[in-house]
């Protein structure tokens, strides 16, 4: 049993404290939303709510489960998750693992090429004509097919499969099988910490995600979550250029005389769940696999 | 090195000619519009073609789909659903599929790639009163509808200097001749709101000068601690209601003693504002927190919390506030001040509309579209999309107001469950606007009865607007924004004599941002302006 000085338990009581506070500072914002999603909307205007709610109401809840709009986006969202999240990490993994194999030709093209993709892009005005020119615009593909690859995770992917032992595959190249056998049947099922990491990222990523709602499609019935929370921020600002107006100003404030607060709450826990309960069950996989890449040997 | 060479080299071309990513086939798609909401993508070669023949009589009974994209992101309607609503479409063979804007930028994607709605309404005008996006009005009325009759004075102001065409027709406008044959009507402005119960409580002193005004909030400093004097909106619209009460010029132009046009920002009345509220903030009036405000919310909470007494915000705020104060079970309420503070105090409105319906040159049916803006700006129109249907939603009262019969301007769901009043505002002129506006509020009428009585306008002022992407637009647009950001410094000065000091080296930089040229170029098209209004008007 290793033997405490005085000092070890003076650090230890400075670091509890300070790490208390740094767990305080993180979490109590997503408590003080929490609170006020269940807080009457009026009422958390008013201030003195801190830990919990004055006047506790389901009213945020009900409005946001009984309109239609905000269930059709949670569903978009929830869909375009978990296809965008299964199938940006297989696609990522395919060109990752082809990446890593030493006799790939051109690989250091391949190599410049992602590179280059990764810090310079053609705009936005471009890619839409790009997207477009595919028609995707105005579908629900819009959300898969152009973040299949993730320029980042198919350098750190690669990192981990060029570490494998090559005797796995040559194993299995010698008991017969393909290409892409030994990548479904003996790659992937070892790399569950990378699989792990790189779902949760993409997962999030798909979930946050609301400019290619915005921007890339019209149709009411494909708007995500994150776009509708971004509707309800946004139903308080007012451009530059009217905001010069009075009767425009006058108007936004007619208009907007409900508190759209405690609805952006109980939005925002409705966003936040669903990540919360996914994220246990990869933690044990997200560890090990942030360090993927980053030791050698 | 051989290889590093070609590498470096093959890098950099590659750099070039993504640079002409994205570039060919822009706008070659030709998808049509379809009936279920999708965006409608139309060629845009040759874009300055008058529409097509073919197109004519395409309602013939049928209902015709239209996109319209909403430029402004707390729009309150999403969809066009309700009584009043189906009932433009059955009169108008129209049915609206609305887009609203969730931020500044799509518009811009749209219109640089080419993939625009059926219409647009939006305060871009510079942008889109462009032959290569929008049809004119001319040309429609011209083809579909030779029975929109608009006057000639609306029809000039928005008709554009570069090609004297009209892409749109401006809303919160109406001309000085039905000003007079409408003298019910109010117009709209700040305004300002007092604590009830704290007045009370000081004896209900009377404010009819600004010097009456700061004893007030002298009293409210010293019996009040914990309450602000006064909360306003944010920066943009901060203290408004006392640039009304000095007189200070609010709109891009002013005309100055020599009819020259000059900048707002040289206005000799903004300096004695700039004096005015960096003395009242030295005094404790307000707090530079309000410079912060970005949103409604934000000076709705201060109210909320009682810690503020009186609100500078608009004619209606008043009432509005009210509304959530009585939702929320607060036992005090604002009392609004119509009663002018001056004898100089002047609303002056040279704007000529801040929003309109712009017809893209991709929309699938021009004619269905210019007949519905022609019903939706005619006075029937307005009234059925703001009011309702007259005698059953609305009638006239004794005093020429209408009355509403089964919504109240107070009550959103009410208004929402009728697909009333909002998209109204679409089109609507201030007459129509201004005669519904005070009404179903206790206190906003008379706050607009007031604000009617001194407001002063000058539209062909407000007609000296430079095109867009002309270095005078850009110029315009800087020395506005120098006004936002240098003028907090002017507000926040440690002195009446560092409030000087700071607005003399605003109007400098002002200046080196070619403030000069930009007031050469407003006066040179100017008179021509004023020669042409002049000439179809009686003023």
């Amino acid at each position: 049993m290793k033997f405490r000085t005085k000092e070890d338990y003076i650090v230890d009581t400075v670091n509890y404290i300070l790490l208390g506070i740094v767990a305080i500072v993180t979490i109590y914002p997503f408590w003080y939303v929490f609170v006020l999603s269940f807080n009457d909307g009026y009422d958390a205007l008013v201030k003195g709510i801190y830990f919990w709610p004055r006047k506790f109401v389901l009213d945020n809840y009900i409005a946001f489960f009984t309109d239609g709009r905000w269930l059709s986006a949670f569903g978009v969202s929830v869909v375009r998750t978990v296809i965008g999240g299964v199938c940006t990490t297989l696609f990522t993994c395919m060109v990752a693992y082809a990446h890593s194999r030493p006799n790939l030709m051109f690989r250091r093209f391949y190599s410049l090429l992602l590179i280059f993709c990764m810090y310079f892009s053609g705009g936005l005005i471009p890619f839409y004509v790009t997207l477009r020119s595919y028609n995707l615009l105005n579908k629900f593909w819009v959300y898969i097919i152009p973040g299949l690859l993730s320029y980042f995770f198919v350098i750190v992917a690669r990192s981990f499969f060029s570490e494998l032992p090559p005797e796995l595959m040559e194993a299995a190249k010698i008991d017969g099988a393909s290409d892409l056998g030994i990548f479904f049947r003996v790659v992937l099922p070892v790399s569950t910490p990378l699989l792990a990491t790189m779902l949760l990222f993409q997962a999030v990523n798909h979930w946050n995600s609301w400019v290619d709602s915005a921007y890339y499609v019209r149709d009411e019935s494909l708007r995500t979550l994150s776009y509708r929370m971004m509707e309800v921020i946004n139903k308080s600002n007012i451009s530059d250029a009217m905001a010069q107006s009075s009767s425009a100003m006058a108007q936004m404030a007619e208009a907007n005389r409900t508190t759209s607060f405690s609805l952006q709450c109980a939005s925002l826990v409705v966003c936040i769940i669903p990540i919360l309960c996914v994220y246990p069950f990869l933690q044990k996989h997200f560890v090990q696999g942030m360090m993927i890449g980053a030791v050698k040997g | 090195m051989k290889t590093k060479s070609f590498l470096s080299l093959f890098a950099v071309a590659v750099l070039v000619l993504s640079l002409f990513a994205g570039c060919s086939g822009g706008g070659n798609t030709t998808s049509a519009s379809t009936a279920s909401g999708t965006a409608a993508t139309g060629s845009s070669a040759d874009q300055t073609k008058a529409p097509s023949s073919e197109a004519a009589s395409a309602n013939d009974g049928k209902i015709v789909d239209l996109t319209l994209f909403v430029d402004e992101t707390w729009w309150s309607y999403n969809t066009w659903e309700g009584k009043i609503p189906q009932m433009v479409t059955e009169k108008t063979g129209v049915n609206i599929i609305p887009t609203v804007a969730v931020d500044e930028n799509q518009l811009q994607l749209m219109v640089s790639s080419g993939d625009l709605p059926d219409m647009i309404c939006s305060y871009r005008f510079d942008r889109l009163s462009d032959s290569a996006l929008c049809y004119s009005y001319n040309e429609l009325i011209d083809q579909y509808a030779p029975d929109f009759e608009v006057d000639p004075v609306t029809k000039y102001v928005n008709s554009t200097l570069h090609d004297g065409k009209f892409y749109v027709i401006k809303n919160d406008f109406a001309s000085p001749q039905k000003w007079k044959d409408n003298p019910k009507a109010l117009h709209q402005g700040p305004g300002i709101s007092f604590r009830k119960d704290i007045l009370e409580g000081l004896g209900n002193p009377e404010i009819n000068s600004i010097e009456d005004l700061e004893n007030v909030y002298d009293m409210v400093l010293a019996q009040y601690p914990g309450v602000v004097p006064i909360v306003a909106e944010g920066m943009d619209n901060s203290f408004r209601y006392m640039k009304v009460q000095l007189a200070v010029h609010s709109d891009n132009f002013y005309e100055d003693e020599a009819e020259q046009l000059k900048w707002r920002g040289r206005d000799p009345q903004l300096l004695e504002w700039y004096k005015l509220m960096n003395k009242w903030y030295h005094k404790g009036y307000w707090t530079a927190d309000n410079l912060a405000f970005k949103n409604a919310d934000q000076y709705k909470q201060v109210l909320m919390n009682g810690e503020a007494f009186s609100l500078m915000a608009y004619d209606n705020t008043a009432d509005t506030v009210n509304t959530e104060m009585k939702a929320a079970g607060k036992d005090y309420y604002m009392v609004a001040k119509p009663e002018w503070l001056t004898d100089e105090a002047t609303l002056f409105d040279y704007r000529i509309g801040w929003r309109g319906l712009f017809i893209t040159r991709n929309c699938s049916n021009p004619e269905a579209a210019i007949n519905f803006a022609k019903y939706a700006y005619s006075e029937e129109g307005q009234q059925f999309l703001l009011w309702g249907e007259e005698d059953v939603d609305w009638h006239y009262g004794d005093d020429g107001y209408p009355v509403f019969d089964t919504w109240e301007p107070s009550d959103k769901n009410s208004i929402m469950a009728l697909g009333v009043r909002y998209w109204g505002w679409l089109t609507c002129d201030n007459i129509v606007n201004g005669m519904g506006q005070g009404v179903g509020y206790e206190q906003t009428f008379d706050v607009k009865r007031y604000l009617t009585d001194r407001t002063e306008r000058k539209v062909y002022i407000g007609m000296a607007n430079p095109a867009a992407d002309s270095d005078e637009s850009a110029t315009l647009s800087r020395v506005n924004d120098l006004l936002k950001t240098e003028g907090v410094k002017v507000l926040l000065a440690d002195n009446e004599d560092g409030v000087v000091t700071a607005y003399n080296n605003m109007i400098t930089m002002a200046e080196s941002m070619g403030l000069n040229d930009l007031e050469a170029w407003a006066n040179s098209v100017y008179p021509q302006i004023k020669e042409g209004y002049f000439a179809i008007t009686d003023e």
